[in-house]
Formats: C-alpha cells, sequence, structure tokens
C-alpha cells in the first residue's frame, strides 16, 4: 500500500516538473524543474529496487549535468526582446503537436492493449538483479570493451569541449 | 479500473516513462531557446532510463540497470560538448532563439 | 616533275598562308609566283615528255593513292597527263604565273596581300587537280575548291557587306550548280559504274540516243547544269558581274582565264558522252548562243569597266558552249586558250588603269588616258584587235572557227549562227566603246586624279600577254583558212587534241560558203566598231541622245534585264521567308522548348526538393519523429 502512495507521489512529481520544464518562458526555471523531474525519476529508482542507480542519477545527473546546463544558462542574457524570428508557420506547429500526439497514441496504444495484464508480473523483489556486485560482474565480462570505450569518450570529452570553447591565447589574451 | 490503479505493474511505469518522453519531445520539437531544447533531450534520456530500469525489475535482468549506467555517462558527456557548442554559437551570432539559426537554409 | 606541277603551289599557298598578317606584298608575290613558275617549267617539261611519245599514246598516268575502294566501284587520286590537260595546265600555270607577278604590284598597297596569294595558289592547286583528274571524282574536288577560293578571293575585302555579299552570291550560285554536276555524278554512276573518264569512254555506246529521259541524255543535262553554275551561262551566269568586287587581277585569272573554263573543259573531257546525247548537246548550244547574245547586249550600256568586261566573259563563254554544243570541241578549246590570254591581258589592262586612276571604275570618268598611259594603250589595243576578231589576230581564228562551225556542223543550225554573228557584232560595239571612252577621245578624268603609267612589274604581263593575243592564233588556223593562206598552216591545236575526241562526223563544208560566212561577220563587226568609235569618239554627245531616246530599251539593258531582281523575287526572298518562319515556329517555339522545358522539369524537380532543407533544426527533428511514428505504427499495427 504505502508502496503505491510512493510511486503516485514520485510519478506525479516527476510528470509536473516534466510539464514545468517545457512551458516555463525562464530558461533558468526551466533547469530547475528538469532538476526536480531528475530527483523524481530517482524515487522512482528506488522504488524499482536499483539504488546504485538511483544514486548514481542523484550524484551525475542532477549533480552534475545539470549544474552544468545552470553554468551555461546564467552565462546568456535571455530577455524575451520580441524577435520573432523565422517562425516557420502554423502548419508546421500543427505538424509537429499531430506527430508527438500521433507517438503518444501509439505508446498508449501499446502499453494499454498489447501489454496483457497490464503488465502484472510478479517480480522478485529481494533478487538481488540490481546489487552493485551483479551489475561490477556483468559490466567488467559482457560490457567490457564499452566500459572502456566510455573511458576513452570520457577523456575526449573535456578535450573537445576545450577546443572548442577555448579563447586564442589563453588568460593573456586581450 | 480501481484495481489498476491499486497495485502498480510494468504499465504504470511505462505510462510514466511514455508521457516523459513525450513531454520532452514537445519540448525539443517546439521551444525557441535553445537551451530548452537540450534540457528536453535530457528529460527524454531519463524517460528512457526509466523505461530501461522497469523493464530491468520486471524481467529479473540485470542488464537494463548497466545499460542505464551507460546511457548515463554518454548523456553526461553529450551535454558537456553540446553545452560547448551553444557557448560558441552565441559567441557568434548572438542569439540563442533557435528561429535565427538557420544557416543552412537551402 | 608531276609533283612539282601539282604540289609547287599548294606548298605556296601553306608557307603564304602561315604568314597571312603579313603586310609585305613582295615576298609574298615572289613566294607565290616562284611556286607557279615551278609548276610552269615543270609542265613544259611534261610538255615536251608528251611531245616525245607516239601520237596515239601520249598518255602519263600518276596515281597518288587508294582513295574509294568499296565493292565494284573504286575511284583513286590519280591524274592523267594527256593532250588536252597539258593544254590546260599550260595555260593555267602560264597565265598565272603572269597574273601573280602582276598582283606584286597591284596589291603593294594592300593590308593583306599574304593571304591574297596564298589563296591564288591554292587556287591554282584545285584547278590543276580538276584538270589533271582522271576521274570524275578528283575533278570534283577540285571543282569545288576552286569554288572556295573564288569566294574567299571575290570576297577579299570582306569588310565591305557588298562584296561579302558578292562572294556569297557566287558560292551559292555554284552551288546550284554543283548540286546538278552531283546529279549527273550519281546518274553516271548509276548508267556505268564507274567514274573515271577512260572508262566511261570505252563505254559509251557509239550510236547516239535520241530519248530525252535516257540516262545518258539526263547524266549530260545535270553536267551542263553544273557547267552553267561554274562557267556563268543562263540562269546562273548573275555571280560573274558581281564578282567584280575582288581584286582585278582574281578577275584576270579565275573569272577569265581558268575557273570559268572549268565547265568547258569538262565537257570536252566527256566528249564521247556528250556525243552519244544529241538533245543534250542542242541544249548546250542554243544556252551557249542564248548567253554569248543576251551578255553582249547587256554590256553594251555597262559603264564600270568591269563590269563590261564580265558581261563580255560571260558572252564569250557562251561562244565556248555554243561550239561544244554543235560538236566544234577543239574550236571550244582554241577559243578558250585565246580568250584565256586577251581576256586576262583585258582585265590586267584595265587593273593597271584603275590602279592609276585611284581606284575609280567608271569608263564616264576616264577618257585620253592614251596619253598617260602607253603601254597599257598599246597592250590594251592588241586585246581588243583580238576580241574583236580583227583579221589574224588570235580571237580571229577561234571565234570564226566557231561562228562557221555552228552553222555547217550536223548538230548546228542557223539560228545559232545568226545569233553568234550578232554577239559578235556587239562584241565588236561595246568594246570599241570601252577603248573609246577610257583610252581615246577628251579626257573626262577629275582633276585631282593624276594617272601614270604602271611600274614595271605590271607592264611584264600586260606586254606577254599582248603578244600571245597577237600570235596565238597562229596555233589554231582553222582548215578553210589554213588551206589559202601561204605556207598552209594547220591547226595545230586541233591535231594535238585529235586523239582524244570521239569520232565525229564533219562532212566537208564548202569554202565559199565559209568565207561568205566569215565575210559578213567581218563587214558587220569592221562596222560596228566604225559605228562606235563614231559614237564616242567623234560625236561624244550621240550616246547620250540615244539613251533617252530609247528611254525603255535603255533602262532594260542598262539594269541587266532585271534578272537579279527577279531572282530575289521569286526564289530568295520566298526562301528567306520560309526559313525565317521555320526558324520561328518550329526552331524557337517547339523544338527549343522540348529542351528547355525538359531542363526545367529537373531543375524544378530541385528546387522542391530544397525545401525539404529548411536549416531549421526543429523541422528536422520532425522528420525523425514523423519517420519514428510511421514505422512504429506499422510495426505495431502489422
Amino acid at each position: 500500500m504505502s508502496e503505491v502512495i510512493v510511486f503516485y507521489f514520485f510519478a506525479a512529481v516527476t510528470l509536473l516538473s516534466g510539464l514545468r520544464v517545457i512551458s516555463t518562458s525562464n530558461p533558468i526555471m526551466s533547469a530547475l524543474y528538469l532538476v526536480g523531474s531528475m530527483v523524481g525519476i530517482s524515487g522512482l529508482f528506488f522504488l524499482l529496487n536499483a539504488p546504485f542507480i538511483a544514486a548514481v542519477q542523484l550524484m551525475v545527473y542532477a549533480g552534475a549535468v545539470m549544474v552544468l546546463f545552470l553554468f551555461v544558462v546564467m552565462i546568456f542574457d535571455t530577455k524575451d526582446d520580441g524577435k520573432k524570428g523565422n517562425s516557420p508557420g502554423p502548419l508546421v506547429g500543427g505538424l509537429k503537436a499531430l506527430s508527438i500526439g500521433g507517438l503518444a497514441g501509439i505508446f498508449l496504444y501499446v502499453i494499454l492493449f498489447k501489454i496483457s495484464n497490464f503488465g502484472y508480473l510478479s517480480p522478485d523483489p529481494s533478487a538481488p538483479q540490481f546489487e552493485v556486485k551483479n551489475m561490477a560482474k556483468l559490466l567488467f565480462t559482457d560490457y567490457m570493451f564499452s566500459f572502456e570505450v566510455l573511458g576513452l569518450l570520457l577523456l575526449v570529452i573535456p578535450i573537445g569541449t576545450v577546443a572548442l570553447s577555448r579563447i586564442r591565447g589563453g588568460t593573456h589574451a586581450k | 479500473m480501481l484495481s489498476n490503479l491499486m497495485s502498480i505493474g510494468l504499465g504504470h511505469y511505462l505510462l510514466v516513462s511514455a508521457m516523459l518522453f513525450g513531454m520532452g519531445l514537445w519540448g525539443v520539437l517546439l521551444r525557441k531557446n535553445i537551451l530548452v531544447v537540450l534540457m528536453s533531450i535530457e528529460l527524454m534520456l531519463n524517460a528512457v532510463n526509466l523505461a530501461f530500469v522497469t523493464f530491468g525489475y520486471f524481467l529479473n535482468d540485470a542488464n537494463g540497470a548497466v545499460i542505464v549506467l551507460f546511457v548515463i555517462a554518454i548523456a553526461a558527456a553529450e551535454a558537456a560538448v553540446g553545452l560547448a557548442l551553444i557557448i560558441t554559437i552565441f559567441k557568434n551570432y548572438k542569439e540563442v532563439n533557435i528561429r535565427f539559426l538557420e544557416h543552412l537554409k537551402g | 616533275m608531276f609533283y612539282t606541277l601539282l604540289f609547287a603551289p599548294l606548298i605556296g599557298f601553306f608557307i603564304n598562308g602561315l604568314r597571312f598578317k603579313s603586310s609585305d606584298a613582295k615576298v609574298a608575290g615572289l613566294i607565290a609566283s616562284s611556286a607557279l613558275l615551278i609548276s610552269f617549267v615543270s609542265a613544259l617539261g611534261l610538255f615536251f615528255q608528251l611531245q616525245g611519245l607516239p601520237a596515239d599514246a601520249r598518255v602519263l598516268n600518276f596515281q597518288l593513292f587508294q582513295w574509294i575502294q568499296v565493292s565494284n566501284f573504286s575511284a583513286d587520286m590519280s591524274f592523267t597527263i594527256d593532250s588536252l590537260s597539258i593544254v590546260m595546265t599550260l595555260i593555267i600555270t602560264g597565265v598565272g604565273f603572269l597574273i601573280h607577278v602582276f598582283s606584286v604590284g597591284y596589291m603593294d598597297h594592300d593590308e593583306r596581300p599574304a593571304k591574297y596569294f596564298s589563296y591564288l595558289n591554292l587556287f591554282v592547286f584545285n584547278m590543276l587537280l580538276l584538270v589533271l583528274g582522271s576521274n570524275l571524282l578528283v575533278m570534283f574536288v577540285g571543282w569545288e575548291g576552286v569554288g572556295l577560293c573564288s569566294y574567299l578571293l571575290i570576297g577579299f575585302w570582306f569588310t565591305d557587306p557588298a562584296k561579302a555579299a558578292a562572294g556569297m552570291k557566287a558560292f551559292i550560285t555554284n552551288r546550284i550548280g554543283d548540286a546538278g554536276f552531283l546529279l549527273g555524278l550519281f546518274t553516271l554512276f548509276a548508267l556505268y559504274g564507274t567514274l573515271s573518264f577512260s572508262e566511261i569512254a570505252a563505254l559509251v555506246p557509239k550510236e547516239p540516243t535520241t530519248e530525252w529521259l535516257s540516262p545518258i541524255n539526263l547524266a549530260c543535262l545535270f553536267l551542263f547544269i553544273g557547267a552553267m553554275g561554274k562557267s556563268a551561262q543562263i540562269p546562273l551566269y548573275v555571280w560573274l558581274p558581281d564578282a567584280m568586287a575582288g581584286p582585278t587581277p582574281v578577275s584576270a585569272l579565275i573569272h577569265a582565264a581558268t575557273m570559268v573554263t572549268a565547265g568547258v573543259y569538262m565537257i570536252i573531257r566527256l566528249n564521247p558522252l556528250f556525243l552519244a546525247a544529241p538533245n543534250a548537246m542542242m541544249v548546250v548550244a542554243f544556252v551557249g548562243a542564248l548567253t554569248a547574245l543576251m551578255a553582249a547586249t547587256i554590256g553594251l550600256v555597262q559603264n564600270d569597266i568591269k563590269k563590261v568586261l564580265a558581261y563580255s566573259t560571260v558572252s564569250q563563254l557562251g561562244y565556248m558552249f555554243l561550239a561544244v554544243g554543235v560538236g566544234a570541241f577543239s574550236a571550244a578549246l582554241a577559243h578558250l586558250m585565246t580568250h584565256a590570254f586577251f581576256k586576262a591581258l583585258m582585265f590586267l589592262g584595265s587593273g593597271s588603269v584603275i590602279h592609276a586612276m585611284h581606284e575609280e571604275q567608271d569608263m564616264q570618268k576616264m577618257g585620253g588616258l592614251r596619253k598617260s598611259m602607253p603601254i597599257t594603250h598599246m597592250t590594251f589595243i592588241c586585246g581588243w584587235l583580238a576580241i574583236i576578231g580583227a583579221p589574224f589576230f588570235s580571237g580571229f581564228f577561234s571565234k570564226d572557227e566557231i561562228l562557221w562551225m555552228s552553222f555547217h556542223s550536223p548538230r548546228g543550225h542557223i539560228v545559232l549562227w545568226v545569233m553568234g554573228a550578232v554577239a559578235a557584232l556587239f562584241t565588236a560595239f561595246y568594246m570599241t566603246r570601252l577603248m573609246a571612252l577610257t583610252f581615246w577621245g577628251q579626257s573626262r578624268v577629275s582633276k585631282d586624279v593624276h594617272p601614270h603609267e604602271s611600274p614595271l612589274l605590271m607592264t611584264f604581263p600586260l606586254i606577254v600577254l599582248a603578244v600571245l593575243s597577237v600570235f596565238a592564233g597562229w596555233l589554231c588556223v582553222p582548215h578553210g583558212l589554213g588551206s589559202v593562206l601561204p605556207g598552209h598552216p594547220h591547226n595545230l591545236l586541233e591535231e594535238w587534241i585529235s586523239p582524244l575526241l570521239a569520232t565525229f562526223e564533219m562532212p566537208h563544208g564548202s569554202l565559199s560558203l565559209e568565207f561568205t560566212l566569215m565575210g559578213i561577220t567581218l563587214l558587220g563587226v569592221t562596222l560596228s566598231s566604225l559605228l562606235a568609235i563614231y559614237f564616242y569618239v567623234i560625236r561624244p554627245a550621240i550616246p547620250a541622245q540615244n539613251a533617252q531616246k530609247m528611254n525603255g530599251l535603255y533602262n532594260l539593258l542598262l539594269n541587266k534585264y532585271w534578272v537579279d531582281e527577279a531572282y530575289f523575287k521569286t526564289l530568295i526572298n520566298p526562301l528567306v521567308r520560309f526559313s525565317q518562319i521555320l526558324w520561328e515556329k518550329v526552331d524557337v517555339k517547339f523544338i527549343d522548348k522540348i529542351t528547355y522545358s525538359l531542363s526545367d522539369m529537373v531543375k524544378n524537380a530541385g528546387g522542391g526538393l530544397k525545401m525539404v532543407q529548411s536549416g531549421n533544426l526543429q523541422v528536422y527533428a520532425l522528420y525523425i519523429v514523423a519517420g519514428l511514428f510511421f514505422s512504429l505504427f506499422y510495426l505495431t499495427m502489422r
């Protein structure tokens, strides 16, 4: 019972925050709501018996990535000065909404009608599938190559980022 | 109907995931500010993470979580590079309104 | 020796052609004239070589290479030096050499003399191809080549649109004739399967055919159409008077001595063929006589000295065709030779006059030039006496032979003689008129022109040609005259080429009849010359009064019977209009439209596809989402 309430609570947090992400005009608020959404998802992860993933989500995603986002958002002076830009028109806007609606419709259809019994499977909540030991075993055997490549990627990314946004002449530039 | 609401199953989590994904898609397609677009992409990635872990839990498979680990790492990397690019664009064009950035037209 | 004969002019063409921008007339002229001198000396050498051969085997054959070989038909690039072609070659190279020397003096002020001399050499080369070819195809190559060079030389000063138009007129009229020539070639090929002269001569039936539509007759008529174009007979003569727009030595060489005689040469060469088609010969004779008469009438009233000479050329060519038409081939060749000498002489003389008068060509502004240009005057007198047929000058022998033959030959007719005789009277009149207006009488030269005698380079050829005009006639003394003259001179020319002529029975004529006719002509010629002297020297006012009294006739003749205007109205303008309609309606509106619509389709397709790339990131994301939607739709609804 408590599970149900907790689920609904975290689901509401996630969904409402997600809604506010895309509807606020202020990008800083948008970023903050995204953090909220991520916290909600982290809670859902806890419910799904994956504490490690939940912690990683909170630390890396909500903690590091969103802080990065907030830094960049705060650099920009985002006042809405009313310049319209090249709006593609109502036809395209309508098509966009339509396609999103269509996609959502397909998801709903699949979820509601194709998953038999609405998916009342009986998972074993005490099964140690999301324990760190199991995950590490998988990580270092089946996913070994991907793991190493990921390390390489994490090396290349900061180099690339610095290369993209540096100022010639370093800190002594005029 | 009420029984559906009372006990939580696969479908509930998937519904949450689907709705989050739809919201993220909405943000990508329809927001003007390029930073909000990027954030919506993150939202979509989160929704997908949720779906992965859900399936992992209900199918007793740890692969789901491992994949989520990778996705989180890569999403972080991609966000970093994307933000660096946005900074460069802003330095050149002084604009974060995506509607002005149609330089590749034609 | 043959190769130097044929290729020296070609090499001269290349050398001068490569330096066509040069404006040094002396160097260019030296190159060109030396080339022709080499050719002439080679021709002399070949002539003596031929003389050494027995009379019935006077043939030298040369083959350059095998040209066309298609199943049964073969035509080689081969050449024949026989008695007929050596006569033509000597004329071409000899007179050509003199004209080249004259041109050095005439073209000394010109901008591009090297180009001129290269064209002249190319012309001589092509003319040699024409006369030396041993089959009709090689002859046709030369035929076309001389037409081309004629066009190039007539339109030499092409920056003047009138002169360029004259060149085009010559070429196009020539081409119409060439179409006929080609039809003749096709007919001959269909008939005999060969185009070689010797083979045709062997295959022609001995019995003449009187059927108008028989292939032989048609072939001869078609070939004569070609001759009409090249040798300026009615109705294709209209280019020759206009061709006077070119430099005067060109008129002398091409339009007096050589190119225009190509038609006559062709018929003499194919005499077995023509003899087997009497209807065609009749047509040739009548057209020739009519041309001789009509051109003479036009020449009576022309005021441009070169135009008078041009119409005179047309008229004399008519005499040559009259001769071949009645079967008097050697007479035609004789007249060809003497005409080459005296007409080239007179053209060069007129060139000398024009040069001295600073390019003035209107005879009404000349007069009394005998005092200031004595050598030109003397040589011109020789030419004048030759052309009117003054006794024992060269023209006398050849023209009287033709007139006699037109009366006496089995294929002749008295009407032909009458036309020829009247044309001779007119010839005497207008040539005397030319002399009177130009050299005799009072001077009407304008005050700022000081005519003087031309330099030696120009007078030397005049003198040589004058000597030839006076004495060349003794090579072709007709039989009748030869029998009564002391020493009984033979008709050397006729004896020289008789092995090449097919048998054509010419009955013996009565000498008294021949001398009577000769006497009538001589009397008429003398009277008309005296009349011309009276009109133009003694009482110069009379011609103007006569012109006013016979205004209609005078205008008709002065405007050349309005033939050119008629051609324009009936043929040329409708054709141009038709081409214009074809261009506007068919080419621009229809064909171009098809090609443009194809390209427009492609362009528009590209333009349409371009719209996909809007530059808007979110639209691109939309494409992805749409694709995702459709693929998921397909997967779930399957």
